[in-house]
C-alpha cells in the first residue's frame, strides 16, 4: 500500500492547484461537449465532475503506482516537482485515444438522451470534480474548502437544479456536501431523470451496481425500472443493489494489485454474460481484469 | 504474515471464497425460515445500547451477582491487569484448556501461560491447527480456514495424530484431547454474552469441546469482555442465537450456559481494555458473528492479515482501534458499506474507519 498520508498529499495538491486528483487541467480533459450542441441555460444543470473524464488516465497513473505499492521507493511521491512531471506524463500520449473517444462518447450520450427528456444545460467553466476522495481519506478540511469552492460558482450561476452521472458525485454533492456547507441545490442521477426508449437487444446482460448507488443512494430499483422499459435483459444475482459486492476501484490508487483482486473476484461472480456497469471508477477496474463490461449509457443508446 | 505475502497466498482467499458462498447462503435462509431474528436483533441491539451507555451501573450488578453466588470476580482495566489475574489463578506446571476465545487473543494469553511452564491447550480443531502453526485465527469463526485437508493432516502429525482423511483426523484429535480434559487442571473459556440477572456465561459452539473444557476441570475461568453484559437469560440466548445465525450455522450445535457449581472453583474477570474510553462506542453492540468480515471485499483477500494482532476484517479493524491501536490498514477499505447493509446490530462500519482515518491524518 502506498502510504495514505502521501497519496492524500498528492490528491489534495492536485486538486487545490487544478480542481482535480491528477493535476491535469479541467479545460484540457473535458472536450465532450466541443463538437456538440449545448445548451447554456436550462433547468437541469448537467453536472460531470470530472469522473468520467479523468478515468482515461487512471490506467497508466496505475501502472506507475503498482511499481511503488510495496516499495520503500514510493517516497518520491513527496517530491514536488515529481508530482508536476507525473501528471504531465499523464496527460501524454499513452493514453489510449479509444477510451478519450468512449468517454467523450458515454457523456455526450447521457448529454441527448436527458436532452430529450428534461430541460438540460451544460457550463462547462463550472463543471469540476467533488472532491468526494478527500472526504473518503477523512480529510474534511481540504473537501470542505474544495466543496465551498464548487458551491460558489454554482451559486454565482443561480444553479438550482443539478443533474449527475456518476454515483461518487452523485453521493458527494447530494448527501455529503449539506453536512459540510449551506446547499440551495437539489441533486438528481441522470438515471432518475432519463426515460428509454424501447430497444430491441438479445443479449442478455448482469448488473453490477455501484457500492454508493446500490447502498448509499438506493438507487437499485430505478436502473432495473428503466432497463425494463427499454426492454432489455438481465439477470440477477445473490450479490446484487443492496449486497452488491465492491469492484474494488476506491482504493485502486493506494493498492492497485489489491485493487485488481478485487475486480477479479466480482469479476467471477457476475459470471459471462455482458456487465452493465453506471460508473466510470467501476467500469475501468473491471474492464482491469479483461471483462466484457460496458457502461449503461452505451446499453441504452448505442446506436439511437 | 504481511498483507502482500497473504495477497499471494491464494489458500487464504479461496478458503474464505469457498466459506462466504456457502455460509451467506446459510445466512439468508435462516432469515427466510426464522423472521423473528430480526426483531431479536433489534431488541438486542437496543439492550446493548443501555448497557454501553450504563457501564458502570450494570458491571457492578454484574460482579455482585457472581460474588454472591460464591464466584471470584475481577476486573482488568487492561490486558496486563487479566494476564495478572490469571497467572496468579493458574500458577504453573498445570495443564490448561482452552475454549476457542477472541479476548484470549486479545490479550495474547496463551504464550504468557506457556511461558509459566504450563502445558496449554486449544481444544478447538480450527484454533488447535492455528496454535500447531504458531499463527493468529484467520477468522473468529473459522481460525483455520485456508487450510486444505491435507495441510492439516501434514500439520496435526506434529502431535502424533494420523488420519487418512478427515474423519480419522477429527477421530485422532478426539482421543488426544479427551486425555488432556480428563487430566486439565484449570479450563478457559471467553464469553459470547453474560447474563446479568443470573449470573450466567453463555457460550455457542458446534464440536463440544468448550462442554467439556469449561465442566471438567476443577478451577474454571471466564474472561468476560464488558460488552458482553446483558441484562437477562432471555437477552443473552437471544444474543447467541443471532450470532450463530449470521454467521450461517443455525442454531448452534451446543448452547453452554455456565454457572457456579458446587464441585469447581469458578473466576470470572471483566475485561476492559479500551472499551469504556473508547471514541467507537457504536463497535461495542457488536456480537461477533464474523459476517461482515466473510462478506467484505478487503478480508476476502487477507483474512484476519487485514487487521491488528487479534482482530481483523471491517469489524477488527475497529476493534484494533479500540483495544490496540490505530492502524494505517483502516487505508486499504473501499468503503463499500456491504459490512453495515448486513451486520445484525446495523452497525455503521464505514462511517468509524472514516473517522479512524480522519484521526490518523490529523496525527502529525
Amino acid at each position: 500500500m502506498i502510504k495514505p498520508k502521501l497519496m492524500l498529499k498528492f490528491f489534495a495538491k492536485n486538486v487545490a492547484k487544478t480542481g482535480n486528483p491528477l493535476g491535469i487541467e479541467n479545460a484540457r480533459i473535458n472536450r465532450w461537449w466541443k463538437e456538440e450542441q449545448i445548451k447554456r441555460r436550462g433547468e437541469w444543470l448537467f453536472f460531470t465532475g470530472m469522473l468520467y473524464q479523468l478515468t482515461p488516465y487512471i490506467e497508466p497513473l496505475l501502472k506507475y503506482i503498482e511499481r511503488l505499492e510495496n516499495s520503500k521507493f514510493q517516497e518520491v511521491l513527496r517530491m514536488a516537482n515529481f508530482s508536476r512531471s507525473l501528471s504531465a506524463f499523464l496527460l501524454s500520449s499513452i493514453t489510449p485515444r479509444k477510451s478519450l473517444e468512449e468517454t467523450n462518447k458515454i457523456l455526450s450520450n447521457i448529454y441527448f438522451i436527458l436532452n430529450s427528456s428534461i430541460d438540460v444545460f451544460y457550463i462547462p467553466e463550472i463543471d469540476t470534480y467533488s472532491g468526494i476522495l478527500m472526504y473518503e481519506f477523512g480529510d474534511h478540511d481540504n473537501f470542505a474548502m474544495h466543496a465551498r469552492s464548487v458551491i460558489e460558482k454554482l451559486e454565482e450561476h443561480g444553479v438550482r437544479r443539478i443533474v449527475t452521472v456518476d454515483p461518487h458525485t452523485t453521493y458527494a454533492l447530494k448527501n455529503v456536501y449539506p453536512k459540510f456547507l449551506e446547499v440551495n441545490f437539489e441533486v438528481k442521477s441522470y438515471i432518475e431523470l432519463l426515460d428509454p426508449k424501447k430497444l430491441s437487444r438479445s443479449e442478455e446482460y448482469v448488473i453490477h451496481d455501484p457500492c454508493y448507488y446500490g447502498r448509499y443512494l438506493q438507487l437499485s430499483e430505478v436502473v432495473r425500472e428503466k432497463l425494463k422499459k427499454a426492454g432489455i435483459n438481465y439477470e440477477e444475482i445473490r450479490n446484487s443493489g443492496k449486497l452488491t459486492n465492491c469492484c474494488g476501484g476506491p482504493i485502486e490508487a493506494l493498492a492497485p494489485k489489491i485493487s485488481k483482486s478485487i475486480a477479479e473476484i466480482r469479476v467471477n461472480e457476475l459470471g459471462r454474460s455482458k456487465i452493465i456497469t453506471m460508473c466510470p471508477i467501476c467500469l475501468a477496474n473491471l474492464r482491469r481484469v479483461k471483462s466484457n463490461a460496458l457502461d449503461l449509457s452505451e446499453v441504452l443508446f448505442d446506436g439511437s | 504474515m504481511k498483507i502482500y505475502e497473504a495477497l499471494e497466498n491464494k489458500s487464504i482467499r479461496d478458503g474464505i471464497l469457498r466459506t462466504v458462498r456457502n455460509l451467506s447462503y446459510q445466512v439468508d435462509k435462516n432469515l427466510q425460515k426464522h423472521p423473528y431474528l430480526v426483531e431479536y436483533a433489534e431488541e438486542v441491539r437496543n439492550a446493548k445500547k443501555e448497557i454501553i451507555a450504563n457501564f458502570d451501573f450494570w458491571i457492578e450488578k454484574a460482579m455482585g451477582i457472581l460474588q454472591s453466588k460464591g464466584v471470584e470476580v475481577f476486573y482488568a482495566n487492561d490486558a496486563n491487569e487479566a494476564i495478572k489475574v490469571v497467572k496468579e489463578i493458574v500458577g504453573s506446571k498445570k495443564i490448561v484448556v482452552k475454549a476457542k476465545s477472541m479476548v484470549s487473543e486479545e490479550i495474547d494469553l496463551r504464550k504468557y501461560l506457556e511461558r509459566m511452564g504450563n502445558e496449554v491447550w486449544e481444544t478447538d480443531l480450527g484454533e488447535l491447527i492455528i496454535q500447531l502453526k504458531k499463527e493468529k485465527p484467520m477468522h473468529s469463526v473459522l481460525p483455520a480456514l485456508h487450510y486444505s485437508e491435507a495441510q492439516v493432516a501434514e500439520i496435526l502429525k506434529k502431535i502424533g495424530i494420523n488420519g487418512r482423511n478427515a474423519e480419522e483426523l477429527a477421530e485422532g484429535v478426539r482421543d488426544f484431547m479427551r486425555k488432556k480434559f480428563m487430566s486439565a487442571n484449570v479450563g478457559i473459556s471467553g464469553c459470547n454474552a453474560f447474563s446479568v440477572d443470573s449470573g450466567r456465561i453463555f457460550l455457542i459452539e458446534n464440536e463440544g469441546n468448550i462442554r467439556l473444557a469449561t465442566s471438567l476441570p476443577r478451577k474454571y475461568i471466564a474472561l468476560v469482555g464488558i460488552e458482553k453484559i446483558l441484562q437477562n437469560d432471555r437477552l443473552a440466548l437471544k444474543s447467541v442465537l443471532l450470532q450463530s445465525a449470521f454467521f450461517g450455522t443455525f442454531p448452534p450445535t451446543y448452547i453452554n450456559i455456565n454457572e457456579k457449581i458446587e464441585q469447581q472453583e469458578m473466576f470470572v474477570i471483566f475485561l476492559d481494555n479500551g472499551r469504556k474510553s473508547t471514541e467507537f462506542k457504536e463497535q461495542l453492540l457488536c456480537i461477533r458473528c464474523g459476517r461482515c468480515q466473510l462478506e467484505c471485499p478487503i478480508f476476502q483477500n487477507f483474512g484476519n492479515i487485514w487487521g491488528g494482532s487479534a482482530y481483523g476484517g471491517p469489524m477488527g479493524i475497529i476493534w484494533t482501534a479500540i483495544t490496540e491501536k490505530k492502524s494505517e490498514l483502516c487505508f486499504l477499505s473501499t468503503l463499500c458499506g456491504k459490512c453495515r447493509e448486513i451486520c445484525p446490530m446495523k452497525i455503521d462500519i464505514p462511517e468509524m474507519i472514516r473517522e479512524l482515518r480522519r484521526s490518523i491524518i490529523m496525527r502529525k
